[in-house]
């Protein structure tokens, strides 16, 4: 909501008027609620033998399968873990995955970062949506408003925290997020949604069908306009608006044949409460800042199964992201393809192999003060995979394997891998991992050129660095398992990281320039080093069958020691992530019809170079009521412990984050 | 700013709409294709079998033992298959739905479905159950050609069953024509 007095009162009094028009839209909706989209157990065991078997079926249990016997620090959270949270956005989703840390900014910026280095950039995570790289090149890290999905069609986010760089390459240093979204044959008819709450309204519709040739589609479309966070001292505000449409089709042309092809394009106003760039001494653009962003891509996968034990997989996509603020226009143009084949070379081993190609067109004018240096650039990035996974014995597995690429950035780089797990029985299981990867240079990070002091003799300059290098990550981890029978599940994991050559702004050799005077240029060096070390815990009780608790614990220790001067003081993001992360989250099933959700969370205080922000718990609580089959009525409260609190941020850049509700109506769920 | 007046004086009656659209859409497009779970439609077939197979009298302990329903391996059912048995019974015996690690533990089960994941392979399984009077179900196409009794194949996103009625035979199991007739029969 709005920052000052006058503007704070003014959305809630618009709240009230929409009050009458919206009892007439939840009696529309209790009169539309006829069909049935879900199978009751009632249901289910009246069906006929033939209406068994002729019963389309989502498969879901597969990956929770593959999760159990991963050799990998892995949470999935599944299509209703998200509902059940109540969470409107991807961050808000993963607040419950442990050793990852979401703190919101303000009302569209999302601090996610796994494993440390808590920053806006989350410079070392790697995040792809439907495989497609979300991830910027120009600073790394990801805008996260623009990725405004339709979470009913989100099958699941599997959010692997620590390096997953031998298989998804690089910038995957400290973990990676896969959000995928539903098979268009899992989403098929009309569902339709409408949020109305005290700091965002959202609508969403998707209708999903099959054609006469057996191709299943989807169309989909959704529109959210958010309220401004709270910001006693800024005059700008940060409400924003996003739009986003698409598409999603598939094809079992043949049993062994499938294909996949979709699409989607958004557009949307972002508020900022400060400039994207802001230069220590130099005034940055004032007034109203806005970012207006607009962006798409389509996709195509195809693959092939060739046997039971191997499979061929091409996929390509098209992407295309523009942002224009006030302190740049940026547009951003990627084409991508991927091969890989999997096999069985021995009957206990399983070989998986691939190539990529990415091409990226980057174009960045700078406005005031900031310029990348050249406007236009155009990298490209060729890599290759290997991993294989061997049967050592029946409880013992070994996977191999590496990651081979060729950058425009930094050149050649080599990110191995080895995975240990060993299944001491049924339910129990021990993993441990060793693994190097790297986080490679930002285009900021090679083509900055700011003048600090323009004019001034001698003059500071922040330069692109062409030898600054990829920070480099060697990774220890373990972890274990226990799935005591159906009531009971443990994950443990633990780490230990070493980090070289992370990034420090340094003073560079001066230089006498064409003008005739002596510039001093600070640029990017790779001389901070660190270390890190952490737990994660998640604990699954079912103490009844309706009734699911689950505890999440993190604890994350880290140092970082500067190498020069760092001039940016970059080794405190050892201070941005909090030390201890509580949650816990109950999930009760009061009947047929009604589900009660609660989910606690603390986090201990954090430490922005100079600005500490205090330890915090929050509550959310969700009520529903399935009114029909297909209907879902809830009310979620959100941050209910405080007015308002902050979690990210200096005080200058910062929006407090306030208590909040809103009600949803979800049809055809 | 444009955005200003979008912020301030549209919402009313863009938000309106949208909630007309979002409501009224479900009344025009009418009903929702029905869709299950894959453990889902698999648990209503193993509730199904207890109807549609016949065990010899000796395999039950009495008149009023229960007619039980196990899975080794963890259970991928969810609540579900619970849910489905609960108060039900074939003639006079209760279904009793029950979960396992050990092979030991299987004694006295009448249906076995064998879990993919966290178990004993299905090959160890069979051989175990190998001359008891159990009908054994698991996943995939080569469950069967293993010597179980009964398997669940993916087609078409549909499940489909496999009968080896040499296996059923083997366990003293009478298979109804109705449940033969959905099923595909391999040997």
């Amino acid at each position: 909501m709005k920052g000052t007095q006058f503007n704070r009162a003014a959305p809630e009094s618009d709240f009230a008027c929409h009050a009458s028009s919206w009892i007439v839209a939840l009696l529309l909706y209790l009169y539309a609620g006829t069909a049935s989209a879900e199978l009751s157990s009632r249901a289910l065991k009246a069906l006929t033998l033939e209406e068994l078997t002729n019963l389309e079926v989502t498969s879901v249990s597969r990956k929770e399968e593959s999760v159990f016997k991963a050799a990998a620090a892995i949470t999935v959270v599944t299509n209703e873990d998200i509902r059940r949270s109540g969470a409107t956005s991807v961050p808000e989703a993963l607040r419950f995955v442990p050793e990852i840390h979401v703190a919101r900014r303000d009302s569209s910026s999302w601090a996610v970062s796994s494993r440390g280095f808590s920053s806006i950039n989350s410079e070392k995570l790697l995040v792809l949506s439907d495989t497609r790289s979300i991830y910027t090149p120009l600073y790394s890290g990801v805008f996260w408003s623009v990725q405004d999905y339709l979470l009913q069609d989100v099958d699941r986010i599997e959010v692997i925290r620590g390096p997953g760089a031998a298989l998804w390459g690089s910038n995957a240093v400290n973990g990676v997020i896969n959000i995928s979204t539903r098979r268009a044959q899992d989403t098929q008819g009309l569902y339709s949604e409408a949020l109305l709450g005290s700091e965002e309204r959202s609508a969403g519709v998707r209708f999903g069908g099959t054609t006469a040739g057996e191709v299943s589609y989807r169309f989909f479309g959704k529109h959210s306009d958010r309220d401004s966070s709270a910001t006693p001292s800024s005059i700008t505000q940060d409400d924003w608006r996003m739009s986003h449409a698409g598409f999603r089709a598939d094809w079992e042309a043949s049993t062994a044949d499938a294909w996949t092809v979709q699409g989607d394009a958004y557009y949307g106003n972002v508020g900022q409460l400060s400039p994207s760039i802001a230069v220590g001494g130099r005034p940055g653009p004032t007034g109203d800042l806005e970012a207006e962003v607009s962006g798409g891509n389509v996709l195509a996968r195809w693959r092939r199964t060739l046997d039971a034990t191997s499979d061929i997989q091409v996929r390509a996509y098209y992407d295309r992201t523009h942002r224009d603020d006030q302190s740049f226009r940026d547009d951003l143009d990627t084409f991508d393809v991927d091969l890989q084949h999997r096999f069985a070379p021995a009957s206990n081993q399983e070989l998986i192999w691939g190539v990529a190609y990415r091409l990226t067109y980057n174009q960045n004018i700078g406005k005031g003060i900031f310029a990348v240096s050249p406007n236009e650039s155009t990298d490209s990035l060729i890599s290759a995979f290997v991993q294989d996974q061997i049967s050592l014995s029946e409880p013992l597995q070994l996977t191999l394997g590496t990651k081979f690429e060729h950058n425009d950035f930094s050149g050649f780089e080599y990110q191995p891998n080895v995975r240990l797990s060993w299944e001491l029985s049924p339910r129990h299981l021990l993993w441990s991992a060793i693994a190097r990867a790297v986080r490679v240079p930002t285009r900021l990070e090679r083509d900055i050129d700011i003048d600090v002091n323009p004019g001034a003799n001698p003059m500071y300059r922040l330069e692109g660095n062409e030898d600054f290098e990829s920070e480099e990550l060697q990774a220890y981890e373990g972890g274990y398992r226990w799935q005591a029978a159906d009531k009971f599940a443990l994950d443990l994991t633990a780490f230990y990281n070493r980090y070289k050559g992370l990034a420090s702004l340094e003073i560079g050799d001066p230089y006498i320039a064409a003008d005739g005077r002596t510039v001093i240029p600070i640029i990017n060096e790779n001389l901070n080093k660190g270390r890190s070390t952490g737990a994660g815990l998640t604990a699954t009780l079912v103490p009844l069958r309706a009734w699911r608790l689950i505890a999440n614990y993190s604890y994350i220790d880290m140092n970082i020691e500067r190498g020069g001067v760092d001039l940016n003081n970059n080794r405190f993001i050892a201070e941005a992530t909090p030390r201890h992360q509580f949650g816990l989250r109950s999930l009760l099933d009061i009947s047929d019809r009604w589900q009660l959700d609660a989910q606690w969370r603390h986090h201990a205080a954090i430490r922005l170079v100079a600005d500490r922000i205090s330890a915090y718990s929050e509550l959310d609580v969700r009520a529903a009521w399935r009114a029909t089959p297909a209907m879902e009525i809830s009310v979620v409260g959100q941050n209910l412990l405080h007015d308002e609190h902050p979690e990210f941020g200096s005080p200058r850049t910062r929006g407090e984050i306030e208590r909040s509700v809103y009600l949803k109506f979800a049809y055809g769920i | 700013m444009s955005s200003d007046i979008f912020a301030r004086n549209i919402p009313r009656l863009w938000w309106a709409l949208l909630a007309l659209v979002a409501t009224l859409l479900p009344i025009a497009v009418g009903q929702a294709a029905p869709a299950a779970s894959e453990y889902d439609v698999k648990a209503a077939f193993l509730f199904q079998f207890s109807r549609f197979v016949e065990w010899p009298p000796e395999s039950f302990a009495s008149a009023n033992a229960p007619l039980t329903i196990c899975i080794i391996g963890r259970n991928p059912f969810g609540s579900t298959l619970h849910e489905i048995s609960q108060g039900e019974s074939v003639q006079t015996h209760a279904l009793e739905v029950r979960v396992h690690e050990q092979l030991g533990d299987l004694d006295g089960c009448h249906i076995v479905f064998v879990s993919h994941s966290a178990g004993p392979p299905a090959s160890q399984v069979l051989a175990y159950l190998a001359g008891k009077r159990v009908l054994t179900v698991g996943d995939g196409a080569d469950f069967t050609q293993l010597g179980g009794v009964i398997g669940f194949v993916n087609v078409d996103g549909k499940v489909r069953l496999q009968v080896n009625r040499n296996s059923a035979e083997t366990a003293q199991l009478r298979i109804s024509a109705k449940l033969l007739r959905v099923a595909e029969q391999v040997s």
